[in-house]
C-alpha cells in the first residue's frame, strides 16, 4: 500500500473513528433506570421523606435528588420535623435516558450521536460511557492509476520499482569477525584450546612472571571475585618452581594466598600458558579465542568485558622474524596490507612487538595486535625448553575496522536496526 | 600507561647539535614510546612503566643520542667524593630498614625541569615503589641542611612544618589530616614509631614514606639537591636512586656520594653489571646472522657498554637499567639497535594442521539452526548488574558472584542466566520491526568450589501472537535437527514466567532448562508492549561433556 502510495498510484486517507458504548453502570441503568428515574418511581403513589427515600435509594440518592430537580420532576416541602418529596408533573423522559435507549447494548459511531450535551452529562458519571478510538485508512486508486490500461495489459510489472525490505535472522556481526579469525588461525595451522573465564591468580599472574605486588594486579585493573579461592589449580611442581622464579627475580617473598585469588581473566595468555606447561609440547601451535575482563570505565574506547585470541607457536627454531611473517600473514588474510612493527613491552615476553596497521577510513596508523617470545623466567620454571611465540589482541578492534564503527559498545548494544542491516565496509 | 610531556625545542637541545626534529620524531616510536598528542611545540608520549627512565626528557634525551648515533654506550655516572654522611640508627629496622642517598649539585632547576622531575618522582613511587610502600623519594634543598644527617624513628608526637604548609603539625595530625597521611598512612601499619630524617641542626627534613618538611622545599632557586630514597629493601632503594643520579647528571648537575653507615646500610656504588651474551642467542631468537661486531654495536646504540669477541658478547648495564633480567632482555637491545625496520619479517612453513575446538564446531552449528529457525544473534556482557539480572526479572539468587570494587554498576556479578539479558535487548528495541526474535550462546558462572562454568543458549521471541507452542516448538526443533535430542516438557512454576505457562525442559528424565510465556508484570518492568516467550537450557552434558 505505502509502495502505491510512493509511486502516486493510491490515494490513502488516514481518519480516526471513536466508538462509544455504555458501561457498566450504564448497562445498569438501562435495565433498571438511572436513580432519578427511581426516585420517581417510590413518589408515584404519593410523596415521601427523605428517610423513606434515603433507605431505599442508598449511595444514589443525592444524584437522584440532584438530577431530579435538574430535570424539573419533583419539588421539596419542607415540613417542621422532616422533608417531603413529592412529584411535579409528569416526568418525561430526559435526554440522558433517550440516549441511553439509543446507546442500547451496541456499538456506536460519535457521529452518529445527536445530542452531545447529554453526552457529555452521562460521561460524568462513572463508567456510564467507554469509548474506544480506532484509525482507518481508506485507499482509493490515484487518478493516475486510473488512467492504466488493466484489461489490455501484457501482465508485466514495473521491474525497476522499490520493494520493501526484508529482514533476514543473521548471525552477529563481531561474532562473523570473530569466526572469521578462527577461521583464519587454523587455516595457518593452529588448533583451538578452550579454557574458563575465571581463573587462579597463578595462571593469570604468576605463571606469566608479573609479581604479586605488581600494579597491574591491584583491583583497579583486574576483576577479583569476591571470597573466591581455588584449592588445586596446579602441580605442586609448578607452583613451587614459580614462586622461585619470582622470588629470584623480583627479590620479594611469593605468597600462595595471593596465587588462589580467583580472578577474571585478564588476557587469554592463562589458557594458553597452561595449555603449554601441563602438555610440554616440543613443537605446537595453538591458538585461544574469548572473553577477556578489565575493570575499567566503560567508554568507546573500553569495555570491560571484550573478546582477545592469542596465536602461539612453539618450536626448535622459531624466530622472531617468524612472527612478523605469521602476523603479516594474518593481516594480509583478514585484508589489511600496510602494516608495520614498533618495539613495546610486555610483562612476560621478550623481545616485545606490536603491530601498527594504516586505516584508510581514518587515515593513521592504529595499534593493532602486540606480540612477542615469552620470557626464560616464565617458561623456564613451567618445564617448557623450547621457545614460544606468541601474539594476539582485542578482536572488537578489528571488527570495529570492518564495520566502520567508532564505538565498541556498538557491538554490545544488540540495536535490531544495526543487527540487521549492519555491513563490512572492509 | 605513564605519559610524558615533551617540549621539542628542549629536546632537541638535550639531544644535541646534530640532531632536528624529523630525526627525533622518526625516532621516538623506536624507543618504545607511542605518540599520543603532536603539536608543533610539543608532543605527549606514553612509556612502558618498566623504564622509569624515560618518564624525563633527560632520560629520553639519553635515549635518542644513542638511536641517532649521537653518543653511544652506557652513559656512566660520575660520582665525586662527597663531604657528607648519614647516620642510619637501629631502630628503623622493624618499619623501613633501608636509605641511600646522593648529592646532585651546580644545576639549573627552571620550572619544566622541575615538572619533569616531580613526575619521575611520581612515577617512581607508583612503578618500583608500589605506591611508596617499597621505596619512597625525597628531594630536597641541599643548603638548608646541616650535616650529618641522621635516619631514625620518633613517636606520634614529633612536629615539624610539612611541605606546602606553615604550621607545626605532629606526626598523628599529618597522618590523620593531610591528604597524603591518609593516602600512605597505612604503609606504616599502625607502628607506634615512625621513621625521619633529621639533620644535625635538630631540623626535620623528611618524613618517609609520607612528606617532605617545608624547610627544605626545593624551588627554582635552588642549586643544589639531597635526593634520599627510603626502602624495605635495599636494591629496589639503589635502583630508584640509579634512575635519579642518572637522569639529574643528564640534566646538568654533578653527583657527589653521601657516606652511610649503620644498622645495615652503606654508601650506595651504583655499579653496573656485566652480562655474557652469545651470539648464537641473538641469531637464533631473531633468525638473523649478525657478526658480535655488528650485535655490540647495535647494543651500544642502546647505551649499553658492548665488547665484541669471538662469538661472544661481554656486556657492560649501567644500574638505572634494572628492566634487564637477562641475555634474553639484550636480544630485544640489540633488535632495537639493529633497527626493526631492517628485520624483514618471514613466514615458516606451518608443519601442523590446524583444527577448531570441538565444543566451538558444535555451537557454531546450534547457532546455524537458530539462525534457519529465524532467530537473529546477540551477545551480552557475561558480567552484569543485579537490576536487570533479578530485580526486574523478578528473580532470586542467595549465591551470586560478585567482583570487587567494580567501577561500574552495570558489570557487578556474573550472569547466571542469559534470559534477562535478551529481555532487556527487546527492551532497547521497542521502536524496531516486529516480530523480534534472538538468541545468545554464551557462559553461565554457578558457585562450586570455587566456580563451575556452563555454556547456556537461550531464545526470545516477541511479537503480538507468540505463545507457549511457538517457543516450545523452536526449542524442540533445535534440538532435534542439530542433535537429535528428544526433549519434554513438564509443567512447573518459576518467577519470570506466567504461572501456568511455563515447564521445565527434561532430556532423559533429567531438567535442562525452563520455557514459558515471560510474565506480563516483568514484561512491564522491561517496558515491552507486546507478549514474549523464551527459552534457556544449558548446552554443558547435554550437546557436549
Amino acid at each position: 500500500m505505502e509502495w502505491l502510495k510512493l509511486k502516486g498510484l493510491a490515494d490513502i486517507q488516514e481518519i480516526e473513528k471513536t466508538f462509544l458504548r455504555l458501561g457498566k453502570n450504564g448497562l445498569d441503568a438501562k435495565n433498571n433506570g438511572l436513580p432519578e428515574r427511581k426516585l420517581v418511581n417510590e413518589i408515584q403513589e404519593g410523596p415521601k421523606s427523605f428517610e423513606e427515600i434515603r433507605n431505599v435509594l442508598k449511595s444514589d440518592f443525592n444524584a437522584a435528588i440532584a438530577n431530579a430537580k435538574k430535570n424539573d420532576w419533583i419539588q421539596i416541602e419542607k415540613g417542621e420535623s422532616s422533608s417531603k418529596i413529592s412529584l411535579k408533573g409528569k416526568a418525561l423522559p430526559s435526554p440522558e435516558e433517550k440516549l441511553i435507549d439509543f446507546l442500547g447494548a451496541e456499538e456506536k459511531l460519535l457521529n452518529d450521536i445527536e445530542d452531545i450535551d447529554a453526552l457529555t452529562l452521562l460521561k460524568k458519571r462513572p463508567d456510564f460511557i467507554t469509548e474506544n478510538f480506532t484509525k482507518f485508512k481508506t485507499i482509493s486508486l490515484s487518478e493516475k492509476a486510473k488512467d492504466i490500461d488493466v484489461d489490455s495489459s501484457t501482465g508485466a510489472i514495473d521491474v525497476e520499482a522499490k520493494v520493501p525490505v526484508t529482514y533476514v535472522a543473521r548471525i552477529h556481526p563481531l561474532k562473523e569477525t570473530i569466526n572469521e579469525i578462527r577461521e583464519i588461525f587454523v587455516s595457518l595451522g593452529f588448533s583451538e584450546v578452550l579454557g574458563n573465564l575465571a581463573q587462579p591468580s597463578f595462571w593469570n599472574f604468576d605463571a606469566l612472571f608479573t609479581p604479586q605486588d605488581h600494579p597491574a594486579r591491584e583491583m583497579q585493573d583486574t576483576f577479583y571475585l569476591k571470597d573466591m579461592k581455588a584449592s588445586k589449580f596446579a602441580t605442586s611442581t609448578q607452583i613451587n618452581q614459580v614462586s622461585r622464579s619470582h622470588k629470584k627475580g623480583w627479590r620479594y617473598d611469593w605468597n600462595m594466598s595471593e596465587a588462589q585469588r580467583m580472578a577474571l581473566r585478564t588476557h587469554t595468555t592463562c589458557v594458553t600458558i597452561k595449555h603449554l606447561a601441563d602438555n610440554k609440547p616440543d613443537e605446537s601451535r595453538i591458538f585461544s579465542l574469548g572473553r577477556v575482563f578489565r575493570n575499567e570505565k566503560v567508554s568507546y574506547k573500553h569495555l570491560a568485558e571484550f573478546n582477545q585470541v592469542e596465536g602461539v607457536v612453539i618450536g626448535k627454531n622459531v624466530t622472531l622474524r617468524d612472527l612478523m611473517g605469521l602476523q603479516e600473514e594474518f593481516y594480509r588474510r583478514i585484508g589489511l596490507t600496510k602494516i608495520k612493527f614498533w618495539p613495546t613491552f610486555f610483562p612476560y615476553t621478550e623481545p616485545s612487538l606490536q603491530s601498527m596497521v594504516y586505516n584508510d577510513r581514518l587515515g593513521k596508523w592504529i595499534e593493532l595486535f602486540g606480540m612477542g617470545i615469552f620470557r626464560p623466567e616464565v617458561t623456564k620454571p613451567l618445564g617448557i625448553t623450547k621457545p614460544v611465540l606468541a601474539w594476539g589482541g582485542g578482536i572488537e578492534r578489528i571488527a570495529m575496522l570492518k564495520y566502520g564503527l567508532d564505538d565498541v559498545r556498538e557491538f554490545y548494544n544488540n540495536n535490531l536496526n544495526w543487527l540487521r542491516s549492519a555491513t563490512k565496509c572492509q | 600507561m605513564p605519559v610524558v610531556q615533551l617540549y621539542l625545542d628542549r629536546l632537541q637541545k638535550l639531544v644535541g647539535k646534530k640532531s632536528n626534529n624529523n630525526k627525533i620524531l622518526s625516532k621516538i616510536p623506536f624507543l618504545g614510546l607511542d605518540i599520543e598528542e603532536q603539536t608543533k611545540e610539543y608532543l605527549r608520549v606514553e612509556y612502558s612503566p618498566n623504564r622509569p627512565d624515560y618518564a624525563t626528557d633527560f632520560g629520553i634525551a639519553l635515549g635518542l643520542q644513542g638511536l641517532l648515533g649521537i653518543k653511544k654506550g652506557m652513559p656512566k655516572l660520575s660520582i665525586k667524593k662527597g663531604n657528607y654522611s648519614l647516620k642510619v640508627d637501629s631502630s628503623v629496622q622493624k618499619i623501613r630498614p633501608y636509605v641511600t642517598s646522593i648529592v646532585a649539585k651546580n644545576g639549573i632547576l627552571d620550572d619544566e625541569t622541575i615538572q619533569q622531575l616531580i613526575s619521575l618522582q611520581e612515577d617512581l613511587h607508583f612503578g618500583i615503589g608500589r605506591r611508596r610502600k617499597k621505596t619512597s623519594i625525597g628531594i630536597h634543598d641541599l643548603e638548608r641542611i646541616v650535616f650529618p644527617i641522621k635516619y631514625t624513628t620518633v613517636t606520634k608526637n614529633h612536629k615539624f612544618v610539612p611541605l606546602d604548609s606553615s604550621n607545626d603539625s605532629s606526626i598523628t595530625e599529618i597522618l590523620e589530616k593531610t591528604e597524603v597521611g591518609q593516602q600512605y598512612g597505612s604503609i606504616l601499619n599502625n607502628s607506634s614509631k615512625v621513621p625521619i630524617i633529621l639533620d644535625a641542626a635538630g631540623n626535620t627534613i623528611s618524613f618517609p614514606p609520607i612528606i617532605n618538611s617545608a624547610l627544605t622545599k626545593v624551588s627554582t632557586k635552588t642549586k643544589n639537591l639531597l635526593i634520599e630514597v627510603t626502602a624495605t629493601e635495599k636494591n629496589a632503594a639503589e635502583d630508584t636512586l640509579a634512575v635519579l643520579a642518572t637522569t639529574l647528571q643528564a640534566a646538568g648537575f654533578q653527583l657527589f656520594s653521601v657516606t652511610i653507615s649503620g644498622a645495615n646500610n652503606s654508601t650506595p656504588l651504583l655499579k653496573p653489571r656485566k652480562i655474557i651474551l652469545s651470539a648464537e642467542l641473538v641469531n637464533n631468537i631473531l633468525g638473523l646472522n649478525l657478526s658480535s661486531s655488528m650485535i655490540a654495536n647495535s647494543l651500544r646504540k642502546c647505551r649499553i657498554d658492548a665488547v665484541a669477541k669471538t662469538n661472544k658478547i661481554s656486556c657492560i648495564i649501567p644500574r638505572f637499567r634494572f628492566d634487564i633480567f637477562g641475555p634474553m632482555d639484550l636480544v630485544e637491545e640489540v633488535v632495537l639497535g639493529y633497527g626493526i625496520e631492517n628485520l624483514k619479517p618471514s613466514l615458516p612453513p606451518s608443519i601442523s594442521v590446524g583444527q577448531k575446538n570441538d565444543i566451538t564446531k558444535v555451537l557454531d552449528s546450534l547457532s546455524l539452526i537458530m539462525i534457519g529457525l529465524g532467530y537473529t544473534e546477540a551477545l551480552n556482557s557475561s558480567l552484569v548488574g543485579n537490576k536487570i539480572q533479578y530485580e526486574l526479572t523478578n528473580r532470586s539468587n542467595s549465591e551470586v558472584i560478585q567482583v570487587v570494587e567494580s567501577k561500574s554498576l552495570e558489570h557487578t556479578i556474573l550472569r547466571d542466566a542469559i534470559m534477562p539479558g535478551l529481555l532487556e535487548n527487546l527492551s532497547k528495541n521497542v521502536h524496531e520491526q516486529y516480530p523480534q526474535k534472538l538468541f545468545e550462546i554464551g557462559t553461565v558462572f554457578l558457585k562450586a568450589n570455587p566456580i563451575r562454568e556452563d555454556t547456556h543458549l537461550a531464545g526470545i521471541s516477541a511479537h503480538k501472537d507468540t505463545n507457549f507452542s511457538e517457543i516450545k516448538s523452536i526449542l524442540q526443533s533445535s534440538l532435534k535437527i542439530g542433535f537429535n535430542i528428544e526433549c519434554e516438557t513438564k509443567t512447573s512454576s518459576h518467577p519470570i514466567f506466567s504461572e501456568g505457562r511455563m515447564a521445565n525442559i527434561l532430556v532423559n528424565n533429567k531438567i535442562v532448562g525452563v520455557l514459558g510465556e515471560i510474565d506480563s508484570k516483568v514484561i512491564d518492568n522491561f517496558k515491552i508492549r507486546v507478549p514474549v516467550t523464551a527459552f534457556e537450557i544449558q548446552l554443558s552434558g547435554l550437546i557436549f561433556d
